[in-house]
Order: structure tokens, then sequence, then C-alpha cells
């Protein structure tokens, strides 16, 4: 590859911040006590302010190098040496003699390409930095950097924009072993026999009830199914970064062992292990070499970081980046003085992919995790927006949950629960902000998201937050303008309090905690344009890089430095983003075409990755129409998150191919395997007789009564939802039985009160009785026993085995008789409506 | 309600008593008991004593099937039985207890008129009340309340239409999936991702937790589907994706449809009507046929799918949920009618009409192994016999009418 060593392409790329990667690693922080009312001591103490030129009058460039670049950094610790009473050689912060101060930065800086200034380099030359005024050499790095950019945003009058990318041919990789997973189950079987067989059963199975039934069934019956579902959960090469594990201990996912996570993963491991360990024993039954096409292999250390521009930050005064990745720090790098950082304390976590996550707390407890800086670094906030009178808080939010209320606070700067400066919160699926301003409230004057716009969610977003005297307060949300309100009639910002601390997830006073992630905040003295805001979205957070997969030999050499790039970030502590392919050739002669490319798909340390393959149904043909020789040929407009193994500094990639080019790679068709049914048993567990349902109950109502279902409309519909809705007659209850009855007494009260229908059911009834004689009650019995179907209806009159003894029916409606004979008004009406109701309203209607 | 003395309801309490003895008895059913059984299962009423001796007649004669027939040629088969069973599918809350619609009327009619059962999610037609006033309208559901609340029989009253000649769009009518009632339910706001989850539940037998399925290709989950949930993709990767990447291809057949409703004045949508952008129509937001909603949220993963079409692909014809035993075709289609046939030539879908069935009839699921078999004579049946739904309910009627 030296062959190709000089060779490189310009290309344009519109997206990324320029931002130099550092490698990061997890920490958790310990569990804090509360704070006080106002913050904790400072971290550093830095007494650094903002430098005044009182020499002659500059022509504009010089003026502009001076706003920029020289009044943040005189007064810090590089004036002391490179300033006018400094012994460095080189005086770029000399205020004495400014023209050749000026003259001498030009030298240390690349206006065009900051982030490869030669004074950005030398702040992390070496670990400890060169000289650096904070505990963090990457904090005065990452300053550094963004005072040029705003000088050299400056000097075009516009931010800094798309810059040019050199892809370079990357350093070729070996492909790492891997451990394939063998055709026989035997390696499995003391898994799944002693694990998923024993703890998964309840759920990851057709046998488990269908309403817990969960794929996958990799505790199927079947050993051949449960393997097959197994193995997208399962690491051979390191047994802990499984699935199954991690769902286990980082995601205490049903437990066993009475929900203790440590001892359940204990032993979920040791299997994991013993499985790895019997296949690294076995002769494979696969060809390694014969895998698919495959190109060359990258990591994020031979990837090119993408260093682009378009955020405008010349009115930044704190910035967070939060990529420190530990300690209890969190830095401000905008350069500004004095520095605000702030002091991590209570249950926080550092994101690998940059940011501070506030941990929700466990059963019942509230999040109370913090980040404070000082008063008297805060009060830099308020010095500066009380001369400005307007601001902008922009911040990448990623909200824990969408229940949190109060509101739950995710920046604040405030004295205490009811006197602040401003505070943006989140209350529901709502943000809201509160600003202090002249004559509002001492909690400040608000503005919150529409409940029906459900504007917040648990994901990553993008908030702006604007305040001027003109236009008020707006708030954005990933670059589109989602609330707004006027600005008061005294909008001055002047009660901004000096005295007040800014805290981020959670309040001064430790209320109001919020859960969830910070990966950025920057407060600028200025509001953002809405295309600003936009912009700033669309620029994204955290570091890009592009990775080059080398496919020139997979094409037969026939075109030069051939790859196939992605554009990479890790999205956040576990996983990858492998976003908008193209292919290009580094070669600018380079002529591709009827180049077909189908189904690709991503390796991680030696394997494809069994999840998330969003490419391998791409199929395209690269050609002299679609090829560009600046850009390449765009493969795919979307992105794919790729599971996060061993970490950002570890991981390896590469990509393999069904086609590319000539070389093809037949995969074998999936065979699914048909899940083996339960063994059924011999005969029911369940009844085969149930309870009639409203419906049916109503019908039958109005079958034996002749009375339509029109005339008892109301009752039926202020009673229906109290009758049975399920046919089972175990869950009948007591309620649902005084519905049918109040159904079934109405039905009989209309028959007894309407001569057609009641002379239909009981014809020739005497109704003109003030108590029924023994004819009228034979009548009446025989009738309602025929509606039962309680009767000899058989050719030997024998009735039934289904339905009651007509000699029971007979003697319990007699006694009702007698018992009805106390009656003393309307009693035939009465009678008649209480023995109908009390036949047809009963178990025998209601079973079947 | 009528106040009733205390000593009757002490008599109605008696009476239910009187039955408590009835389990054991049926274990002796002749064709009497028989005959009634399957009377009252499949119509949900008591049976007159003359339908009642014919049955019997019939059932010693072996005829059973034809036994079941003659119960369900009483009105109450449909008017009681089928109301109640369909009606739960046509809502999401899956409520027993709401008025007559045109996703069940059809259903009703395609059992009426034996028509093959699997067009009832893509065949241009509706069933109407014939005579019925009000008549159909696109923005209300009286025409329905008020057959409902008739005493029309619905055998003589429910005709056949066409679904387009109602709505005006043409190539639009996919069965009961472009009904007034589904559209008011899965179509209301949302992303119409509820019409494929619903059909499958009802349909397919099939929530979205059986089919979850991580190895399907995620390129087709749209942008406003979070890939981190709460700042932790491991959600998304062993979650979220193992059933978008297999539903958001195939929901993308409805990406013509909405359910349009005044929010503010009618926020359930009770006179809403059915929307679909036909070819020429082009919806204001996304300034293509496909509905706004299909781009909703499209910031929360800007790197994920835009739909731009109906074309719809089924994922799930590879991997485990090929189990769900797919028909003939290639698995890719445009629009919703094209889905419906997708879905309804599965095995799943005879499979789970087979289990509705015998649920509603046999009033407990198929557990045994002689259940199993029935299950299985069921399909078979169904099939033979053209997917008619009646077939279904005859066998098992027959199945279970008691020994």
């Amino acid at each position: 590859m030296a062959l190709y060593a000089s060779l490189f392409k310009r290309i344009t790329f519109c997206t990324g911040l320029t931002l130099v990667m550092v490698l990061t690693e997890a920490c958790s922080g310990g569990s804090g006590k509360r704070t006080q009312r106002i913050a904790p001591a400072p971290v550093i103490k830095d007494e650094a302010t903002i430098a005044q030129y009182n020499g002659k009058v500059p022509n504009q460039q010089v003026q502009r190098y001076i706003d920029n670049f020289w009044s943040h950094l005189a007064n810090r610790t590089c004036g002391n040496c490179h300033g006018a009473v400094g012994t460095a050689p080189r005086k770029f912060l000399d205020g004495q003699n400014i023209q050749s101060s000026y003259d001498a930065t030009l030298a240390v800086v690349d206006l065009t390409s900051p982030s490869k200034s030669a004074l950005v380099a030398k702040m992390t030359a070496t670990p400890a930095g060169h000289n650096c005024w904070s505990a963090s050499s990457q904090v005065c790095a990452d300053a550094i950097k963004l005072l040029i950019e705003n000088w050299a945003a400056a000097e075009k009058g516009a931010p800094s924009s798309a810059t040019e990318i050199v892809l370079q041919v990357p350093k070729t990789l070996a492909k790492l072993d891997s451990l394939q997973f063998p055709s026989s189950t035997d390696s499995f079987a003391p898994l799944y026999n002693g694990i998923l067989r024993k703890y998964c059963i309840g759920c990851h199975t057709p046998e488990a009830l269908q309403a817990q039934q969960q794929q996958p069934y990799f505790a199927s019956p079947d050993i051949a199914v449960a393997y097959a579902a197994a193995k997208p959960k399962i690491n051979l090469d390191n047994p802990e970064l499984s699935g199954f594990y991690q769902k286990i201990t980082g995601m205490k996912h049903n437990c066993w062992y009475n929900s203790d996570c440590v001892k359940s993963g204990d032993e979920l491991l040791a299997a994991l292990k013993a499985m790895a360990e019997a296949i690294k024993a076995q002769v494979p039954d696969t060809n390694p070499n014969a895998g698919p096409p495959a190109s060359g292999v990258v990591d994020f250390a031979n990837a090119q970081i993408v260093s682009t521009g378009g955020r405008f930050d010349a009115n930044v005064i704190a910035l967070y980046t939060f990529k420190e990745g530990k300690g209890d720090i969190a830095y401000d790098s905008s350069g500004v003085a004095p520095d605000l950082n702030l002091r991590l304390s209570g249950d926080y976590q550092w994101e690998a992919a940059w940011g501070v996550r506030f941990n929700a707390g466990l059963n019942g407890v509230k999040p109370d995790g913090r980040a404070q800086g000082s008063v008297e670094a805060s009060s830099k906030i308020a010095k500066q927006l009380r001369a400005s009178g307007e601001f902008a808080i922009e911040a990448w939010v990623v909200p824990g949950n969408v229940t949190q209320e109060g509101p739950a606070r995710i920046v604040s700067f405030a004295g205490d629960d009811n006197h602040r400066n401003f505070m943006l919160g989140q209350h529901i699926y709502n943000y809201v902000f509160d600003n202090h301003s002249e004559g509002s409230k001492a909690t400040g004057e608000r503005l919150q998201t529409l409940d029906a716009s459900k504007v917040l969610q648990a994901t990553q977003q993008h908030v702006v937050v604007n305040y001027s005297a003109t236009d008020g307060t707006t708030l954005y949300v990933n670059g589109e303008k989602v609330a707004s309100a006027k600005a008061p009639e005294t909008p001055s910002l002047n009660p901004y309090d000096d005295s007040f601390a800014l805290v981020l997830g959670r309040e001064v006073s430790g209320n109001y905690g919020w859960a969830g992630t910070l990966r950025m905040l920057a407060i600028h003295k200025r509001p953002l344009t809405a295309q600003q805001a936009k912009t700033h979205y669309e620029v994204g957070v955290g570091q890009k890089f592009f990775m080059l997969f080398a496919v020139s030999e997979l094409l037969g050499n026939s075109i030069s430095n051939a790859f196939v790039v992605f554009e990479v970030q890790q999205f956040d502590s576990y996983s990858y983003l492998f976003n908008k392919p193209f292919f290009i050739s580094l070669d600018p002669a380079a002529a591709p075409s009827n180049i077909h490319i189908k189904g690709v798909r991503i390796g991680v340390n030696g394997r494809e990755s069994m999840i998330g393959q969003s490419f391998a149904n791409l199929d395209t043909t690269i050609s002299a129409s679609n090829y560009n020789a600046k850009s390449g040929t765009p493969l795919s407009t979307i992105g794919t998150l790729v599971a996060l193994e061993k970490g950002q500094g570890f991981d390896q990639f590469y990509l393999t191919f069904d086609v590319i080019g000539d070389k093809t790679s037949q995969r074998t068709p999936e065979t699914p395997l048909i899940a083996i049914a339960p063994e059924a048993p011999a005969i029911p567990t369940k009844s085969d007789i149930g309870v009639r349902t409203f419906g049916q109950i109503n019908a039958a109502l109005a079958l034996m009564t002749g009375v339509p279902e029109a005339d008892v409309r109301t009752t039926y519909e202020q009673v229906k939802q109290q009758l049975p809705s399920q046919t089972t007659a175990d869950g009948f209850v007591a309620a649902q039985q005084m519905g049918i009855t109040q159904l079934a007494v109405k039905y009989c009260n209309v028959m007894a009160s309407n001569a057609a229908y009641r002379s239909a059911l009981f014809p020739g009834l005497d109704m003109n009785q003030s108590h029924f004689d023994t004819p009228s009650k034979t009548l009446i019995k025989q009738r309602l026993m025929k509606a039962l179907l309680a009767h000899g209806v058989k050719e030997d009159s024998s009735q039934l085995v289904n339905q009651p003894s007509p000699t029971e029916v007979d003697t319990a409606l007699d006694k009702l008789f007698v018992t009805m004979d106390s009656c003393t008004s309307d009693c035939a009406k009465k009678t008649l409506t209480a023995v109908c109701a009390a036949s047809l309203g009963s178990a025998v209607m209601l079973l079947h | 309600m009528l106040h009733l003395p205390l000593r009757l309801r002490f008599w109605l309490g008696f009476l239910l008593g009187v039955t408590s003895s009835l389990g054991s008895a049926l274990c002796q059913a002749d064709s009497w008991e028989q005959a009634k059984r399957m009377h009252d299962r499949l119509t949900g009423i008591p049976a007159s004593e003359a339908v009642l001796k014919d049955m019997k007649a019939l059932i010693e004669q072996k005829q059973y099937k034809d036994a079941a027939y003659m119960a369900m040629d009483n009105d109450a088969f449909y008017r009681v039985t089928l109301k109640n069973w369909v009606a739960p599918w046509t809502n999401r809350e899956q409520n027993q207890f709401i008025p007559l619609n045109d996703y069940i009327a059809t259903v009703m009619g395609y059992a009426l008129k034996d028509k093959d059962f699997r067009g009832i999610l893509s065949d241009d037609v509706l069933f109407v009340g014939q005579g019925v006033s009000p008549a159909y309208s696109l923005s209300s559901n009286a025409h329905y309340e008020a057959l409902e609340n008739s005493n029309l029989n619905f055998k003589n009253v429910l005709t056949e239409v066409s679904q387009s000649s109602l709505t005006g769009y043409t190539g639009a009518a996919a069965g009961v999936m472009t009904s007034r009632a589904a559209a008011k339910s899965f179509f209301i706001a949302g992303t119409n991702r509820a019409m494929l989850r619903f059909t499958l539940m009802n349909h397919l037998c099939h929530d979205l937790e059986q089919l979850h399925d991580v190895t399907r290709v995620p390129d087709r989950i749209r942008q406003d589907v979070s890939r981190s949930p709460g700042g932790d993709s491991r959600l998304f990767l062993t979650g979220c994706m193992g059933c978008h990447n297999g539903m958001d291809p195939l929901a993308q057949a409805f990406a013509y449809f909405n359910y349009e409703f005044d929010a503010d004045a009618d926020t359930t949508g009770e006179n809403g009507r059915i929307r679909y952008n036909a070819e020429g129509v082009t919806d204001p937001k996304t300034k293509m046929r496909v509905v706004a909603k299909y781009h909703i949220n499209n910031t929360t993963f800007p790197y994920g799918y835009v739909t731009t079409n109906d074309t719809w692909d089924n994922y799930w014809r590879q991997g485990q949920n090929a189990s769900l035993g797919w028909g003939a075709g290639n698995g890719h289609g445009t629009g919703a009618a094209d889905l419906g046939k997708e879905l309804a030539n599965s095995e799943a879908f005879s499979q789970c009409q087979a289990k509705k069935v015998f649920q509603q009839v046999c009033l407990r699921g198929p557990e045994s192994k002689d259940d199993l078999a029935a299950l299985g004579d069921m399909v078979s049946s169904f099939k033979a016999e053209q997917y008619h739904l009646k077939t279904l309910f005859a066998t098992a009627a027959v199945y279970c009418k008691g020994d």
C-alpha cells in the first residue's frame, strides 16, 4: 500500500464538527451527598479574565485577532511566557507589540483548518499538555481550536463552513480470527439445558402462555430451534459481550436467584465460556476461508476524522462537550475566562460517545446526579448576559424517560427552588423554560411546549432556547421552531443574580433531579438565528470518522485504491452508527464502470454481525454515469447501528459482499426451523360449557319473552357492560347476575304490561285476578318451562339432560307463587313479572 | 329499574341452583342435547322446538353439518354471534360493546354469501343494509346503527356493494382494512403501523411479540423510531428493531391512507372519513402521495428510511417467521390490497380463523390432541370448501356438540 501512500483525493463534505478524537473510557461515579443550596467549592481556581487591549488602534484584521484570540489567552498562563514580559521565543500574546504578536500568531495557527494548527497540536503533544491552564490538556486544545475557528469565521464573515477532507489510504490490518458456530448443537446443550430451559421457559418458548410468549424462542423444546434463536445473543470470542449476559447484568432482565443479577450473570457467563471453550476444542466444520468476499480491515485508529465546520460559536461563553470520559469534572472549553468548570456528584456516569448521564434512581429513589459550577465562575454567565441582554442556550439531550416532571432540571442557573436566572427543564413530554427578566417573578416567565405536540421524546434531541428583547423567547428542537413567546414589556436581564450557580441535572437545592444524558451544552451570549439552530442540529454531536474499506483486490485490482467508505461515529455507549456508504477510488484517473455491488454486510472483530445489517439488501452498479471523481458513488442514504463490542479503541471492522465485481458469494438460503408443537394433553382441561355473553343474553330473553329488543333497548344499553363478556363460567360474578336480573325483570315487565306480548306467551291467561288461581299458575309454569326447553320435548316426554328437571322447576315456582301471595296491590302483573324473571333470568338461560 | 321484593331476589338465586348439575349431565348428551348445544353455540339463543326436532333428525342421520347450517339459518347467527365475534377486531381497545359498523357487516356478508373469506383483506367490497335509512356515509356510522336497531332480518338486507363506488377511490379498497371502522381505529393519527399490527392480531393471531426477529434486515425502519431510547441503543438493537424491521416494510402498503377528522371539535373522529391519496394527489407536507404521518418525527433518527411510495416487502418470508406459511408470491407488492392477499394466503390466516371459531363455538381454545386434530380438520375443510366462513362454524359446532 506504500505505493499509494502519496495518493489522495479531495472531496467536500458538509457535516460534522471539527473535534479532535480522544479515546474515552466509561467510568461510573459513585454516589454523592446532596449539595448545599449553593454550589460546592470550585474545581479549579481560575482567576483569568478577558484581557483588555489598550494600545494604539490596530487595523481591522488585527482587531479581529484581538477580539477572538488575544483577549481570551493573554491573561491565561499562556501570557506568562508568550506575552510582553515572557521569555518564550514566540511572542504571540504580546499586547505591547500587537502587530508583531499578530504576525507571530499566524505562524502557529491555521485559519483554513483550525484543527491542524500547531498551537492546538502543541497542547496535546505530550500527556501533560503544554502548560495548560486546565487540568485537562484536551480542554486547552479544544478551547484554543474554538478561538481559532471563531477568528477564522470573523475573517470570512461567516462561520467555518464545509471543509475539504483529504481521504488517505488507511493502514492494512489483519482480519481477526473468530470462532464460528458449529452445526452441531452439542456445545450449546449445556447452556440450553442448564440455563435457558431452566429460567427462560416462562416466555421464550412457544410452550409459554400465549400472552407471555416472546420471541426469540431460545428456550424452545426443540434444541435446533433454540440454537438458531440463541446465536445472535452469543459472542463466542468474548462471552461477556454476549447479548444474553448483557441483558442480565446490564439491563437486569428477569434475573433468577430471587432477582440476584450478579449471581445469575455469573452462572450464565460460566455457561457461555464453557460453550466457547468447547467450540475452540473442536475442529471447525466450516472452512473459515470459504466466506464471502471481504474488504480490508479498519479500526478507529486508522479511520479519518471528519473535521468539518458549520457551527456558529463566536458568541459562546460556556461550552461543555463532555468528552472527558472519566473523573468528576466537566470542563468548560469555551476559552472564555473564567472557566466555568462543573463538579459532578451523585449518580452519574460518563458516556463513551461523549456525554454524561444522570441516572434514574432505582426503587423509587429520585435521580440525584448533577454537575455544578462555583458561584464565582457562574457569575461570568450572569455578567455576560446582563450585558448582552440576550442569549441562546443550546444542548444535545437524551431524556431518560417521558414521565419525569417538576419540571425536572436539565440546565438551571439558580439560587434555590424559587429564585433563578434561567432554567431549562422537562415536564413529561414538554420542554419548559423559565427566564427571569426585569418585571418577571423570581422564578421567571415560563415558556412550555404544547402537551399535544409531545415534542420531548426519550431520544437524542437538539434543543435551542433563544431570548432577546426584540423576539422574546423561542424554542427550537432538532432545528424546528416548536414554541415561542413575545418579549416582556421590560425585557432586560438586569435581575440576573451573580450569586446563583449553574447546575445540570438537578436544582442547586438538590431537588427536581432529571434522568437523562447531556451530550453537549453551549451558552451563547447572542441568540442563534433559525438557520443557525438548524445548521447546528445538522452538524450533529460527537466525533465522526470516515472508514475506508479497501476493495481493489476484490475487483481484481482493475481499479486502484478503490474503497467503500462509511461515515462512522460512536452512537452511544453501546453502538456505532455506520452511515451513508459510498464507493470511491483515490486514484483521480480511475474510471470505474459496471461494478456490481450487492449485499453488503458489516463484520466486527472477525465475524459478520448477525443483526443490524441494513445494507444486506443493497444492490447497485457503479458506472461512469453515476460516478463522480470527487465524491464517488453514493451506495445508500441510510445508516445503521452496529453493536459495540470491545470499545472504540479495540473494535475492528470489515465488509463482506454477496457480489462485488466478478466475485460472488452464494449464501445458503435460510432454512427456517419449525418449532415442534408442545405435547398436547389427552383431554381438555377446561370446561366445555360456559355462560352466554351480553348479546346472547339479550337475544335469548327477547326470544323467550317475545318482546322485541327495541322495547328494552334503553335498559339493555344501561346494563350491557355489567353482563358477562367472556364465556368462562368460573369468571362469573354476582354483579353480572344482578345485571341479568335487571334485564330479565325489564323484559318480563314489558311482557306482563303489554296485552299482545302477554297473550302470545301465555294465551288465555286471566290478568283480572288479585292472585293467580291454580290453572293460571299451571299455564304460567308450563309456558315458562317451554321457553326454557325444560319440559318434555322428546318423543318419550322426558326432558333434555342438559336442562333442569321440570319437576324441580315446577316445585320451585310453586314456592315462589306462595311467596307472592302476600302481595297486596297489582299482584297479577307483579307475580307474573317475578315468576318470569326468576325463570328466564336464571342459570337455565345463562349456561350453555 | 324495577324494584324487586327481597323475596324475589332470593328466588332468582334459588333457581340458579336448579342447573348446578348441568355440567355433569352433558356427557350423556344424545342427539337432542347435541342439537340444542349446536344451536345455542351457533346462534346464542335457544332453538324453537320445530328447529330442534329437525336438527335432531339430521344428527341422527349423521348429517351433522346440515344440522349446523340449519342453525346458522337463524338471523341470530349474524345479529348476535358474528356481530359480537367481530366487534373486538374493529377497535384498538378490542371492545365488544360497540355498535354495528361496516367492518362487522362486511364479515357478516362474507359468511352470508359464502364468499371466499381470504378476500376480506383485499376485495373491493363492502356490505350495506339495503333500504336502511340513513344510507351509507363516509363520515358517519349511522347507517349501521340504524340497521342494528331495526328489526330487519340481516340475511335479507345485507347487500354487497363496491367499496370504491362509495369512497370514490379507485384501486384503494382492501376489504375490511379500508372500511370506515378500521380506518377510524387504525388509520387515525399515529403512523398507520396500527393497521398492520391489529390485522396481524385479528387475522393471523400473531401479535408482534411473537413475530419479533432481530435478524431481519432493518433497512426499512423509518426515521421516527429512536435508535437509542433513553440513550441506550441496546433497547433498540434487542427490542424495537426486532418488530420494526419486519413491520415497517409491510406497513408501507398504507402509505397513501389517512383518517381525516376535526381534532378540535371531534376528538375521537366520530364524523371523520378515510382519505386516500390517489394517483396525482400529493400531500402538502411530503409533496408526494405519501401521507405526512409517514414522515413525522423525521429528526428522531434522520438516517432512517424515508417512505416515498406504497411498495411493501415481506421480510418475514425468511427466518423464523417463515413458519407462518406464506402462500405463493414473492413477498413484494404495492398497496393495501396486495398486502391483504399476502396475509390472507398464509397458512396462519386459515389457522387463525379456525382458532377463533373454535374458541367461539367450543367456549375454549383447542388444547387436547383431539382438539388439535379437529382444528386441522377445520382448516382443511375451510380450504377445501373455498374458504367459506360458515364451514368453520359448522365443523367446530359438530366437533363440540358433545358426545
